[in-house]
């Protein structure tokens, strides 16, 4: 496994640990059961993909391992926490300090700068605006972001550019775990990969994990693993098609 | 027309005067001051003094200047001559108003069985008008009020039986209605369409009392906004008012009743769109549905 805690010589830590976790929508006949046990192990500095039909519980698995909704059973550590033994406020600290965010919608901000909305995360923890935009603004410099740029409302800027102040805003305060939710589904081949690029190389380290949902198979060569997921079971981890493992952390050519 | 006749012996009643003349002036013969509170644009007459009676020819469209010290009006065949001009506050409704000593009104009045309507009396230094009122009363039989207690009766007399108040009562109704109706809905569909980025930021670790705190700031800054251009009109029109010689007068009160119907109306349009940002899902929005 080309995991960079390889490169170190530290043997990987578990980062996710969920055994047996279930998750029912709604009551009786309206009920959907969108979990139905899934055992998941992901270690830190790993990115892993989560890929399979639409309906599959996907988008639950994850919104469950960010802290964003509750599961009915089974077992979930994340990053040593369990949620159901937190209060929502601590849960919602605990989001602010520990993961970040990647949605398919971008779910900009319409009012604010490209910095500004890299930088929220920063403004809920109580940082200074200044400090807080001039950090969110080295991320987005190295995101390959120009002056001009970082002033755009995200209405003026490209799809691509779009996903890539979300992702400055997903990793800008350092998270352990960042969640992406087909992260490239609105970008075009070229975007798409320039995004995974860019997520492998400034948000992925050794203590860091990765999770992204996709059904975009253009992708699957950026995974360490990757989870297919079929009726709300995890039902086969694999290895990604013949990926070079250093590649596609090599800096992209135009920066 | 409407004449107050004050006792001649003490001249109690005779309110302020301009040009700092004082009720004194009325110890002249057939002296009588008139009020401009209610008798400017009303009792003129004409500036020019040909035109004035009884050289000139009748006189309707020639220019009028108000009646000033020294004019003479003629009354039921009695002339009388302007002594000073008083300045009672306007009347509601506005009639000519003119002070005279009892015994000059005594003369130039039509005789009537009842010429005393009402006595005004001050009460000496130390004396609690209250308590002289009640006194009068159970001497005399007849009602006494204290000043405080005749303003408090009149503006009581005018809430029950002048249909203006229950106007004016009606109209500010409507318009908190209105403006709540409206405000409401407005931050209603303004949180509302911004519901997706609230929870977007509780994602991201923005607590329940951040996101309330941000739906509130909103509101206020609607209502600091709302509440500067609502007084700033007002006040531009009552400048306007004023300067075109309209009675107007904006009381302390006002602007503070104002201001707490607006943060009233704010904070119920907050609460009421605080709704759906409380009950929210931020798992729902994650993947852009
Ligand atoms: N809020 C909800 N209420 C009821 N049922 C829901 C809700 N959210 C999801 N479901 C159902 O749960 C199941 C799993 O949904 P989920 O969104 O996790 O799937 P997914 O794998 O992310 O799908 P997609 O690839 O289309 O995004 C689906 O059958 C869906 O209809
Ligand atoms: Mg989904």
């Amino acid at each position: 496994m080309a995991t960079p805690s390889n490169s170190t010589g530290r043997p990987p830590q578990t980062a996710i640990r969920c055994v047996g976790v279930t998750k029912t929508y709604g009551e009786g006949n309206a009920a959907v059961q969108a979990l139905r046990g899934v055992d998941l192990e992901i270690r830190a500095g790993e990115l892993l993909l989560l890929e399979g039909p639409s309906g599959c519980g996907k988008t639950t698995l994850i919104s469950v391992l960010a802290g964003l909704m509750h599961r009915d059973g089974g077992n979930c550590s994340v990053l040593d926490h369990d949620y159901e033994q937190m209060s929502p406020g601590e849960t919602t600290l605990f989001r602010g300090q520990n993961i970040g965010f990647v949605f398919q919608a971008f779910n900009l901000i319409p009012a604010l700068t490209a910095a500004e909305n890299a930088a929220t995360p920063l403004l809920i923890r109580g940082l200074k605006r200044k400090a807080a935009v001039d950090q969110a603004g080295a991320v987005l410099k190295e995101l390959g972001f120009d002056d001009r740029m970082m002033r755009s409302l995200p209405a003026d800027l490209s799809g691509g550019q779009q996903q890539r102040v979300a992702i400055a805003r997903a990793m800008v305060h350092r998270p352990r775990l960042i969640v992406c939710d087909e992260p490239t589904s609105a970008l075009d081949r070229e975007s798409g990969h320039q995004v995974m690029e860019l997520l492998r190389r400034f948000a992925l380290d050794q203590d860091r994990v990765l999770v992204v949902v996709t059904h975009d198979e253009r992708i699957f060569k950026f995974a360490d693993r990757i989870a297919r997921m079929e009726d709300g079971r995890i039902t086969r981890i694999e290895n990604p098609p013949a990926r070079a493992p250093e590649a596609s952390r090599k800096p992209p050519a135009q920066s | 027309m409407q004449v107050i006749a004050v006792d001649d012996a003490t001249l109690t009643g005779v309110p302020l005067m301009t040009d700092g003349a004082t009720a004194s002036v009325l110890r002249t013969p057939d002296a009588v001051i008139v009020d401009d509170g209610g008798s400017s644009g009303k009792l003129d007459t004409p500036s020019e003094r040909a035109d004035q009676w009884p050289r000139g020819r009748p006189h309707l469209d020639v220019p009028m200047r108000p009646l000033a010290t020294g004019d003479e009006l003629l009354i039921n065949d009695t002339r009388v001559r302007i002594a000073g001009r008083s300045m009672a506050l306007p009347r509601f409704p506005p009639r000519p108003l003119l002070f005279t000593t009892f015994s000059t009104a005594g003369r130039i009045l039509l005789p009537e069985r009842r010429r005393l309507t009402f006595v005004l009396v001050t009460a000496a230094p130390g004396v609690d008008p209250r308590a002289l009122a009640t006194r009068i009363e159970t001497a005399t039989a007849l009602r006494a009020r204290s000043s405080v207690d005749f303003k408090a009766d009149t503006v009581r007399w005018m809430v029950t039986n002048s249909e203006d108040v229950g106007d004016a009562v009606t109209m500010l109704t409507i318009a908190m209605l209105v403006g709540f109706g409206v405000t409401g809905v407005m931050m209603f569909m303004f949180t509302n369409e911004n519901l997706k980025y609230y929870a977007v930021l509780n994602a991201m670790g923005a607590t329940a009392r951040q996101i309330v705190g941000m739906v509130f700031v909103q509101a206020a800054i609607c209502a600091l906004l709302g509440a500067g251009l609502g007084l700033g009109l007002c006040a531009i029109a009552g400048r306007m008012f004023t300067l075109y010689n309209f009675p107007f007068r904006l009381m302390w009160f006002a602007p503070v009743a104002g201001g707490a119907a607006v943060v009233l109306v704010s904070i119920g349009a907050a609460a009421l769109s605080m709704r759906p940002v409380l009950k929210m899902q931020p798992a729902s929005f994650l993947a852009g549905r």
